[in-house]
């Protein structure tokens, strides 16, 4: 899985400033995810930005810049961006937009990410792409999210604070009132959480009240929090639920530690939410990790020897 | 001096989602800054977004392939979602204000700001997170009147590389410099600029500074007897040291960037990872190669502290 955060886009963008014409005066992104990086494109060569339909209309820009035109029809030379393409359909759909406005301009199309397999349709790209991946702009709303495993807490809601995670009346509050942070908009695969599975009643009232739909709740089965904590259970059983479904193809949990236990113990991938990076699954890390084990376990007999 | 890439802004807007109002149902970008925030905000929360003339006109709009359309017209919001990148002076936003006032909007209007400085707090309802000057953004810095201050790198910075083909032969570079493809072009009078390029390549670098219509305050260029040491970064930073006023060199390297950074004392910005290197980092370098006299010194002292030991040991005998 390819997973492209806004820092890669912004990078990418970087890298591959010289290959837009320099004679450009005007961008137009195609809505939404387009328009993102037409605006940073836009505000990097300080040229203005309108999006597809008011370009098609022909509207007045409005700048904060003293820029040297006011209307779409005066450009000379407009760069069409879109984020990315594989089957070329919302390109085309926007060309044929273009072509209906009929402006006698010259157009330039540019990609960000392009599928190798569409790089005819387009006349500037800056990264090709394999498979069609994730970016984080739109992970959590294309149905795609329907394979995933996702964490509750730090991603569907704030993480509880210390005070509130008491494990008694301070946390029934929080379960009860916790700030959401990124809703999915399509029906999740299955949710994966390290709260217990006495909390169950409140957790399905609260994803009720802000309607995230899902397949399945997995919750942890322990008596209470004091002993998750000594086992260290979150992990390892959010890795063995993860690996129960060999066609679920991402992990998303926030904790950037947690991310990397339970990548090495299911071996597969695991987007990290707090630094938007995705670990993949490591030869090295899992040696480590196992023989970190066996260190720790050794040098505990050695000293119960002694 | 403070320094946001693009990154950090996506960055800090995930820290302080949970600072926007969940009824918020629309979200209006103040071009163009305002837009690129705006959109940060609206990809994450799903929610849509227009730009604040097609607010005011009440223009359609229009959604992508893959996201679901929730309203069609600006006007059926209920709560709308102003958004700024910065505020200084609070200009643009009063413009924007006045211009939303004239046209008789209604609905319940929350203006949010993703940077803002802490004496203009009042003015903004929420603000993502505090930035006090100097400040400096990816977004922006060369199209900032402080630029005049400002020392420039050209290769990397203004134009690209050269590649190992075209520095091969003095015919190749001379054609490289007529025809080096820019990258990012300033729209205001740079300060200075300092290029590791040779004193005799002057010319072919002036004029493609005119083609592209640069303007500079002054341009710095090596002599032929320095390149022979490739001794780039201390050249650079002697000259930043010249300007005690220019406050922030910008450079495409990012060894060179650090090295510069801890011999001027001054912050450096390096273009190709998006970082600043503050100087702050000179102390830590002196601390990494003092620790090892540190170590020495020490195991001598307790050499010498065992040795007074035993000698007071077998005196007091």
């Amino acid at each position: 899985m390819e997973y492209r955060s806004f820092a890669d886009l912004s990078q990418a963008i970087n890298l591959n400033l010289h290959k837009i014409p320099t004679d450009v005066d005007l961008i137009v992104g195609v809505p939404r995810s387009g328009l993102l990086a037409g605006n940073m494109i836009a505000l990097l060569l300080n040229i203005p930005l309108i999006d597809l339909d008011s370009y098609t209309n022909n509207d007045r820009l409005r700048q904060s810049h003293d820029m040297s035109i006011a209307y779409a029809k005066e450009a000379k030379h407009v760069l069409i961006v879109d984020d990315t393409c594989y089957s070329g359909k919302s390109m085309g759909h926007a060309n044929s937009l273009i072509k209906g406005a009929s402006f006698n301009h010259k157009i330039t199309s540019c990609v960000i990410y392009i599928n190798p397999k569409s790089i005819k349709l387009v006349d500037i790209y800056f990264e090709t792409l394999e498979s069609p991946g994730c970016q984080e702009w739109n992970f959590m709303h294309r149905d795609k999210v329907g394979q995933f495993c996702v964490d509750i807490d730090g991603v569907l809601c704030k993480d509880p604070t210390k005070q509130e995670d008491d494990d008694g009346i301070a946390y029934l509050n929080f379960l009860k009132n916790a700030t959401p942070l990124y809703l999915p908009s399509h029906k999740v695969g299955c949710l994966v959480t390290g709260r217990l599975e006495k909390y169950r009643k409140e957790t399905e009232e609260w994803l009720k009240r802000y309607n995230i739909r899902y397949h399945k709740l997995h919750m942890l089965d322990l008596p209470n929090a004091k002993i998750r904590w000594n086992l260290n259970a979150a992990p390892r059983f959010k890795a063995e639920i993860y690996k129960s479904y060999p066609h679920s193809r991402l992990f998303v949990e926030s904790d950037q530690k947690e991310a990397m236990e339970i990548s090495m113990l299911s071996e597969k991938e695991v987007l990290c939410f707090s630094n938007q990076r995705l670990v993949k699954r490591q030869l090295l890390g899992r040696i480590k990790y196992k023989f970190g084990k066996y260190y720790n376990r050794s040098k505990k007999k050695l000293r119960k020897i002694r | 001096m403070k320094y946001k890439s693009f990154a950090d802004l996506s960055d800090d807007i995930y820290a302080n989602i949970q600072k926007i109002p969940a009824s918020v149902d629309l979200i209006v970008g103040i071009p163009r800054s305002g837009l690129m925030a705006g959109n940060l905000i609206a990809n994450t929360l799903n929610l849509p977004i227009i730009d604040l003339d097609g607010f005011i006109n009440n223009r359609e709009i229009k959604y992508g392939e893959t996201h679901k359309t929730i309203i069609n017209y600006p006007k059926e919001a209920n709560h709308v979602l102003i958004v700024d990148d910065t505020i200084d002076s609070g200009r643009s936003l009063n413009n924007a204000k006045d211009d939303i006032h004239t046209s008789s909007i209604t609905q319940l209007m929350t203006y949010c700001t993703v940077y803002a400085h802490p004496r203009t707090l009042g003015k903004i309802d929420i603000h993502m997170k505090e930035l006090s000057t100097p400040r400096a953004f990816e977004w922006n810095i060369m199209h900032n009147s402080k630029l005049s201050s400002f020392c420039v790198n050209i290769d990397g910075v203004l134009c690209m590389n050269p590649t190992a083909e075209e520095k091969a032969t003095s015919n190749a570079y001379i054609d490289y410099l007529k025809n080096a493809k820019p990258l990012l072009l300033p729209t205001l009078k740079v300060g200075y600029l300092v290029t590791n390029r040779i004193e005799k390549y002057r010319k072919e670098t002036e004029s493609w500074l005119g083609e592209h219509n640069i303007q500079y305050g002054e341009l710095h260029m090596m002599n032929a007897s320095v390149t022979e040491n490739n001794d780039y970064a201390h050249y650079k930073a002697h000259i930043f040291k010249m300007y005690p006023k220019s406050s922030l060199f910008i450079e495409s390297n990012s060894k060179q960037a650090r090295l510069i950074a801890n011999l001027t004392g001054k912050p450096v910005l390096c273009t190709c990872n998006q970082k600043l290197y503050i100087p702050k980092l000179s102390l830590a370098k002196l601390l990494v190669t003092f620790r090892e006299y540190y170590y020495r010194t020490n195991r001598m002292f307790n050499k010498i502290v065992v040795r007074i030991k035993a000698q007071s040991k077998k005196l007091f005998k």
